[in-house]
Formats: C-alpha cells, sequence, structure tokens
C-alpha cells in the first residue's frame, strides 16, 4: 500500500512538471511584447496582476553572452523598471523571473527587436 | 523539472513538520506511558531533522528556481517574505524540540516548540497570501493534522508493541479527542476551501479546483477508515478482543498511507497550481 501510494506521488509529480497554472501574471509591459524599435528603450516597464517580487531579468542576444539587467524596486511591487537596458540591434529576449505573493515561482520573457543602426538612418 | 522536485521536496517537508510536531502533541495529550514516550523521542529526532534538511534544501532550491542570483533581490525574496517566514518558523521549531530531547523537559515546552513548526503555514501558502486571519485557519488546519498524524504514529507502536490493555487505553483516550480534534480539522479545511475557492465559476473547474477535488476524495477515503477504526475496530479493542489490535495496526497503516498521498497531493495542489 505504502509501496503504491509513493509510486503513486512520483507519477503524478512528473506528469505535473513544467505545468504552471494560474499563478500571479504580467498584465502589460511597456515597451509591449513583440514591439520592433528603432533603438534601444530608455526603460523597460513590467507590470504584474498582484504585488510579486522580480528577483531576476537577463537579456538574451544572439552572439552576446547573457547579460543580468538592474532593476527596481528589490522590494514587494506591482511594476517593475528597468533602466537604461541598453539593447543591441536585433532580437532582444529579456527573461524575468518573479516570486509572487503566495510563494509561487513566475516566469516569462519578454521578446524585443531593435532595427540595425542602418535599417533606422534608411 | 525543477518545479517537480520543489513539490517533491515540499511533501517530505510536510512529512517531516505534520509528524514531528504531531508526535510531540500527540505524547502531550494521549497520556503516553514511558515506552511510547521513548519512541515519541526517537520520532520527534528523526522528524525534527528531516524537517531541517528538507527546510533548507527548499530554500537553496527557491534560490535557483528564482533564476540563481545571491543577490539583494533574491535573497529579500526568500528570507523577508512569508516563505522566508515560514522557514524561520520551522527551522526554529525544529532546533528547539531538537535541543530539548538532551534535557528534562515538560510537555508545555515541548508542545509550544512544536507549535512554532505548525505555525509556520500561517506566514506562507495560498491562504496566508490572503491575510493574516486565513493564513491561522491554515495554521489551525495543519496543527490538527498533525496532531492526528502523531497520534497514528504512537498507536501503530502501541498496537505493535504494547499490551492490549495499555493500547486499548490509549486507543480510548485517542477517540475522546479525536472527535473534537478532527472536527476542527474539518471545520478549518471547510474554512479554507470558502475562503481560496471561487464558487461564482462553478461548475466549471479551474485546475485549482479539480486537484482539490482530487485531494478531498483522497481526504474522503481517510474519513472512510478512520470512521472504520472507531466504529468496529476501536469498540472490539475496548472490550478485551486482543487480536483487534493487529487488525487495527493494518488499518492505521493504510490511515497513514492515505494521509501521505494527501500531503503528496497538498504538495501538487500548492507548487503548480494557484486559487484564482
Amino acid at each position: 500500500m505504502t509501496r503504491f501510494i509513493l509510486a503513486s506521488s512520483a507519477v503524478a509529480l512528473v506528469l505535473f512538471a513544467g505545468t504552471g497554472l494560474a499563478h500571479t501574471t504580467v498584465t502589460s509591459t511597456a515597451p509591449t511584447n513583440g514591439s520592433v524599435l528603432a533603438q534601444s528603450p530608455p526603460r523597460i516597464e513590467i507590470r504584474f496582476r498582484d504585488h510579486a517580487r522580480l528577483t531576476s531579468a537577463v537579456v538574451i542576444h544572439a552572439g552576446s553572452p547573457d547579460r543580468q539587467l538592474d532593476f527596481s524596486p528589490k522590494d514587494l511591487a506591482t511594476t517593475f523598471t528597468i533602466p537604461n537596458p541598453a539593447l543591441q540591434a536585433g532580437r532582444n529576449d529579456i527573461k524575468w523571473t518573479a516570486l509572487s505573493m503566495d510563494g509561487h515561482v513566475v516566469t516569462g520573457t519578454l521578446a524585443l527587436t531593435i532595427k540595425p543602426a542602418s535599417a533606422t538612418a534608411n | 523539472m525543477l518545479e517537480a522536485l520543489a513539490a517533491l521536496l515540499k511533501a517530505v517537508l510536510y512529512a517531516g513538520v505534520l509528524s514531528c510536531a504531531g508526535v510531540v502533541f500527540a505524547a502531550a495529550t494521549l497520556h503516553a506511558s514511558a515506552d511510547i514516550a521513548a519512541v515519541a523521542t526517537r520520532v520527534v529526532r528523526r522528524t525534527a531533522l528531516l524537517t531541517v534538511v528538507a527546510s533548507i534544501m527548499s530554500a537553496l532550491l527557491l534560490i535557483v528556481r528564482l533564476g540563481g542570483q545571491w543577490n539583494e533581490a533574491t535573497l529579500t525574496a526568500v528570507f523577508m517574505s512569508g516563505s522566508g517566514a515560514a522557514t524561520g518558523f520551522q527551522l526554529a521549531g525544529a532546533g528547539l524540540l531538537l535541543a530539548s530531547l538532551s534535557v528534562p523537559t515538560d510537555h508545555a515546552m515541548r508542545v509550544s516548540n512544536a507549535a512554532v513548526m505548525t505555525l509556520s503555514f500561517a506566514f506562507s501558502g495560498h491562504a496566508a497570501a490572503e491575510g493574516l486571519f486565513e493564513g491561522l485557519v491554515s495554521a489551525i488546519h495543519a496543527s490538527a493534522a498533525a496532531w492526528w498524524i502523531g497520534s497514528l504514529w504512537l498507536l501503530r507502536y502501541a498496537c505493535l508493541s504494547l499490551k492490549p490493555v495499555v493500547a486499548a487505553r490509549m486507543v480510548r483516550r485517542f477517540s475522546v479527542i479525536a472527535t473534537a480534534v478532527v472536527g476542527a480539522l474539518v471545520l478549518a479545511g471547510f474554512c479554507l476551501i470558502l475562503i481560496l475557492v471561487d464558487f461564482a465559476s462553478l461548475p466549471s473547474l479551474s485546475p485549482y479546483e479539480s486537484l482539490l477535488a482530487g485531494k478531498l476524495a483522497i481526504v474522503g477515503f481517510v474519513l472512510c477508515a478512520a470512521g472504520y477504526n472507531r466504529l468496529r475496530l476501536t469498540p472490539r479493542l475496548l472490550n478485551g478482543d486482543p487480536t483487534t489490535t493487529l487488525a487495527l495496526r493494518r488499518m492505521i497503516n493504510v490511515e497513514l498511507a492515505l494521509i501521505g498521498l494527501v500531503a503528496a497531493a497538498t504538495a501538487i495542489l500548492t507548487t503548480y497550481t494557484s486559487p484564482a
């Protein structure tokens, strides 16, 4: 009986792996996800539905090493600002991680594309 | 995969906290004999250590899940939050209980240390995120569950190793207290459902509500097993039937296994889903 229950629990854990459901979520970002911009924005804002704690924001750009972005506040808030993200030309994926009030880890990605300098000049 | 590991650690943590605190609560209320007190001490030592290890590993895993940075934002999120408060209460309660095992300590002191452990449920989780009152209801729910689990561990030993007449005395005492404690457990659980479930969206069920329904189904089996013990086996034991201790021990094993499944279901419920 005990073995059966342990086995059932293990199967349930594996079945649910990777399916985060209905935690607090991002309501909006500025710039919006998928934006194509002429230059790197002066700041990025991430707004959550409920209070959360942003713990990590990393910009991923093909051909460059991943770069940690600074943000504020470092405490509980609904809106977080990333000042001067200095995004490079091309696609930039900003992967963020936060802890919601109920203890859930929430993650997301904001994709921003910066036009090459020559395209902007044209 | 990290989420699955987090859920597994949470299930182990539930087992550690509820068994450790529960055995202390049970030993204090069931008029335990010297034999039972010695068993209780052994179980408390093991489960307190399990709690310490699982609690620290859960905090470290949370740091990894939050991006793995040892920076101000991550450490503040892990340790200066409800999760951090819960970790602090678990470690403080387990540490105090471990320290109390090596010196003569009265039940009141150990019970208060154990209560520190179950109070951790008031600071972390879905109910705690709603407010202090809701968190306290969750802590009452966990404390009642702990007493039940701890009592089953001690009764299991009593049925295995003690004379039937001594086991019967413990079972009688358990039956009297269980009526109130299990009632409080069910009432607190019902309050938590009222607090967390969005009844306006019924009959369609969210993933949280579907999993909760599954957990409640297992709870139904646990209550059926407890009812069978109470209404069939306990009277036979109290009437002096010595063969009943074996049957009762088997049913206690079933009850403990089902409660383990409830703990695993709760760990999955609280790791993967949210009420709204």
